[in-house]
């Protein structure tokens, strides 16, 4: 049965995409839940541990990792055939630089403030592992407009975990959310080590184990 | 041979591309993170003077008000910057801003401190460019941990010039501000940079009163 709201790949791209209906949605699945980038793989950790003290920037980190993991796998799924072998991961590692410093930029223009909140970590996106990680592993191998559906995936999957941790652990660590005071002073006591790196660590590893609970990785899956 | 030939091209095609668009986008955006850099400093400047401010003053009005308040002189070849709240600028300024630098945890930690004309009693400190760790080190940048300077010294209870970011239990001190938990390395370079601070400023004193 045809669907009528993957309209993208109707058009455009001649790469096998008129016989991707299932991929597409495979593909979105994949990144968002099944193989989310964070929770079953564990990539893009650093990040993930050092910016979800709070919802704001942890939000923001999310769409910084949205623009540039989709563009960066459309434009290494357009030059895969071009690309040399042997310096393909330079290559790789150049595009990324490239749209990073551009979201960089960006922030420190128009979004001054949350630039300095996120300070070094926007740039450390070029050594973010899910970027790289799905430039090789689907980017190389598949047509453009899957690949870029496949960024879209696993960075809204990124942003999806990034957001869930966050709301945990500004709620509990700060009392609020987004800034906005929601638990009182006057009879919270706010637990200052869910704002530490090892309040990160606890939250991260409780949501890993509920996803594994609810939804158990096959054997064959997990390469056992 | 084609082969290598082939890989050289691509590699130089990829990376001139590349560095277009960087400079084009550093070039768009170059007078907008410009101004931000000068807002962002003579809004720091007025704040920390507590310089009355209109509600949601924009760019210009800050300037035109650092030019018609501020006065830039030096301090034992430092430069400062004087308030006078009154134009034309009579007597002794109404409060001084001493602008520093020191090495963080990551990188350069500059701030800027303001102190009554006494040149000991603190009116207030931001640190306005870091590159300490979000969330840790980095909360010297929020309001709590610079709220705790206005009226601090910069001289301890028995006179020595120095200043400390200890523990909470320790905050009664004069000259003692509560450190960030987590972020210990960072709390001891401020404590570092505003000891040093001191030191040099107790210096000027003596000369001046000689």
């Amino acid at each position: 049965m045809p669907q009528p709201n993957e309209g993208p790949h109707s058009h455009a791209n001649t790469g096998g995409c008129t016989s991707c209906r299932g991929l597409c949605k495979e593909a979105l699945k994949e990144g968002i839940y099944k193989n989310n980038p964070v929770t079953c793989q564990v990539l893009g950790i650093c990040s993930c541990l050092a910016v979800t003290n709070r919802l704001e920037n942890a939000l923001v980190m999310g769409g910084a990792l949205l623009f540039v993991l989709t563009l960066s796998n459309l434009l290494v799924s357009l030059l895969r055939k071009q690309m040399p072998h042997r310096i393909r991961m330079v290559a790789e590692v150049a595009i990324i630089a490239t749209f990073v410093i551009f979201f960089d930029q960006f922030l420190k223009a128009f979004y001054w403030d949350m630039s300095k909140q996120l300070g070094p970590y926007v740039g450390l996106i070029i050594t973010n592992c899910i970027v790289m990680g799905r430039a090789e592993a689907f980017a190389l191998q598949n047509p453009p407009l899957l690949s870029m559906l496949d960024g879209i995936a696993n960075a809204l999957g990124f942003a999806a975990v990034l957001a869930l941790i966050a709301v945990a652990r500004e709620l509990i660590g700060s009392g609020s959310l987004l800034g906005v005071p929601i638990l009182s002073d006057a009879w919270y006591v706010k637990n200052v080590l869910f704002v530490l790196a090892p309040g990160a660590f606890f939250t991260a590893g409780f949501l890993i184990w509920a996803m594994n609970a609810i939804h158990p990785r096959q054997p064959s899956e997990s390469g056992v | 041979m084609r082969d290598n030939v082939r890989t050289l091209l691509f590699a130089a095609i990829l990376a001139a591309c590349c560095s277009f668009a960087l400079v084009l986008a550093s070039h768009y955006t170059e007078p907008h993170r410009r101004q931000n850099e000068e807002a962002d400093r003579v809004r720091n400047l007025l704040f920390v003077l507590e310089v009355p401010l209109p509600q949601d003053a924009n760019a210009e009005t800050l300037t035109r008000i650092s030019k018609t308040s501020l006065r830039e002189g030096t301090l034992g070849g430092e430069p400062i910057f004087e308030y006078f709240p009154d134009m034309p600028p009579t007597g002794t300024p109404d409060a001084v801003a001493i602008p520093f630098s020191g090495p963080g945890v990551w990188g350069q930690i500059h701030g800027i401190l303001a102190l009554e004309s006494d040149l000991v009693t603190i009116r207030g400190v931001r640190f306005y460019k870091h590159e300490e760790t979000p969330g840790l080190g980095g909360e010297i940048g929020t309001a709590w941990f610079q709220e705790q300077f206005a009226g601090k010294k910069l001289v301890s209870a028995s006179g020595t010039a120095e200043f400390r970011v200890a523990g909470r239990a320790e905050t009664n001190a004069q000259n003692t501000v509560d450190g960030i938990t987590g972020a210990t390395m960072t709390s001891l370079r401020v404590q570092d940079m505003l000891t040093s601070l001191a030191k040099y400023l107790s210096e000027q004193r003596h000369a001046t009163a000689k």
